[in-house]
């Protein structure tokens, strides 16, 4: 079975830099979670899914004091059990083979 | 044609991440360790020469001046420096400024038409006095956004520009050099004129360095805080890494901290190409 949640530690997260005095930090937000949800879409777009993010996850902030970022996405499969749980799984696995992250699979 | 998605890995440094539309978002491969320097920048700041006209700030900590050099050959040195690298090792996106105002820069087109061919996204800082319909139809063309700096003696130039770049509906980040109490008020003043319209709020601290150290200035960094409690939950105000020491033992407002330019460099383009840590503090890392 698809564990339901899966986390991707965030280290940070930069929109477009302009600043000639090198980093910005920014602060996390729901600005964020949309734009991570445009860049799934985008990954699953060229992988040839019609899926997008939000039938597949849903994204929120989260703290993850343990890390050293100062926030984590949490991610959530909608549905565990069905077919798209399988698909949602495969998918994942893809993603977090690209995105490195440590995407449990129970089953 | 900025909407190619990208990837870049660097495993000695614990670094992963992917670059989509202008935003980057970075995850360590392994999650429990941080991530740490990188050999190759994520996004370096570029330096096109220190003849800087239209400014002539008396606080400019790069010293730009009149009397300098817009650097020669540019275009061609950055198309040789950045085109023997992999697209592992590009950076995703530069930010052109440094010592000058670019838009000075005869060479200004060429470069964002090089970076543009590189895959690298050019954005850059201005002061606003010469941005007009040639630079918004540039910025359009080849940039990810441009940022104008809030120089008080320039007002009249940045209050156009701004409204020049919103009209064209360009991506478009304020700088705003925070300093004394008059500073910040003028910030709350320019912060309720503008949120909501621009992108960014881009906070720098003043540095007391170049043509600032004849005129330091203390950071009333207990207003900031105040007036940054207040504003709370900030969509859009970010920070510059000269920020970092006041932002860490607050452990305020869920801002993504880490060690100041660990992820990027700053590459002076005259000559030589050299590397530096940051255009405040020039300690060559390579070239």
């Amino acid at each position: 079975m698809l564990n339901e949640k899966y986390t991707i530690p965030v280290h940070s997260f930069v929109d477009l830099i302009t600043n000639s005095s090198t980093e910005i930090y920014i602060e996390a937000n729901k600005g964020t979670v949309k734009s991570v949800t445009e860049m799934i879409n985008k990954i699953l777009d060229l992988g040839g899914s019609k899926m997008k993010c939000d039938d597949l996850f849903t994204i929120e902030l989260g703290k993850e004091e343990e890390y050293s970022s100062s926030v984590s996405l949490i991610v959530k499969s909608r549905d565990e059990n069905s077919e798209l749980g399988k698909k949602t799984a495969a998918i994942l696995s893809d993603l977090t083979g690209l995105f490195s992250i440590d995407a449990a699979y129970n089953g | 044609m900025h909407n190619d998605i990208k990837t870049r890995r660097e495993e000695a440094a614990n670094y992963s991440s992917v670059f989509y539309n202008g935003k980057t978002l970075r995850i360590p491969i392994d999650k429990n360790k941080p991530i740490t320097e990188l050999q190759y920048p994520e996004f370096l700041d570029i330096s096109l020469g220190n003849k800087c006209e239209t400014g002539k700030c008396p606080w400019c900590y790069a010293k730009g001046n009149p009397k300098g050099v817009h650097y020669p050959d540019v275009a061609n040195r950055i198309n040789d420096y950045f085109g023997k690298m992999t697209p592992n090792q590009r950076p995703y996106q530069v930010a052109i400024g440094g010592q000058q105002e670019p838009l000075e820069h005869p060479e200004f087109e060429q470069v964002l038409q090089t970076f543009s061919a590189l895959g690298i996204v050019p954005n850059y800082t201005t002061n606003g006095v010469l941005f007009d319909n040639r630079a918004v139809e540039l910025t359009q063309k080849y940039c990810g956004g441009v940022a104008i700096t809030l120089h008080p003696h320039l007002k009249e130039y940045w209050s156009k520009a701004i409204d020049l770049a919103l009209a064209n509906k360009l991506r478009t980040n304020i700088h705003f050099i925070v300093s004394d109490t008059a500073s910040i008020d003028l910030l709350k003043e320019m912060y309720a004129k503008y949120n909501g319209k621009i992108d960014y709020f881009v906070l720098l601290p003043y540095m007391n360095v170049g043509f600032a150290a004849k005129n330091p200035k203390d950071i009333d960094y207990a207003y900031l805080e105040q007036w940054l409690d207040e504003v709370h939950s900030f969509a859009n105000i970010a920070f510059g890494a000269n920020f970092y020491k006041f932002l860490k033992p607050l452990k305020k407002w869920n801002v993504s901290l880490y060690p100041p330019e660990i992820l990027s460099k700053y590459l002076v383009c005259d000559e030589a190409m050299k590397v530096y840590k940051s255009s405040f503090e020039m300690i060559q890392v390579r070239g």
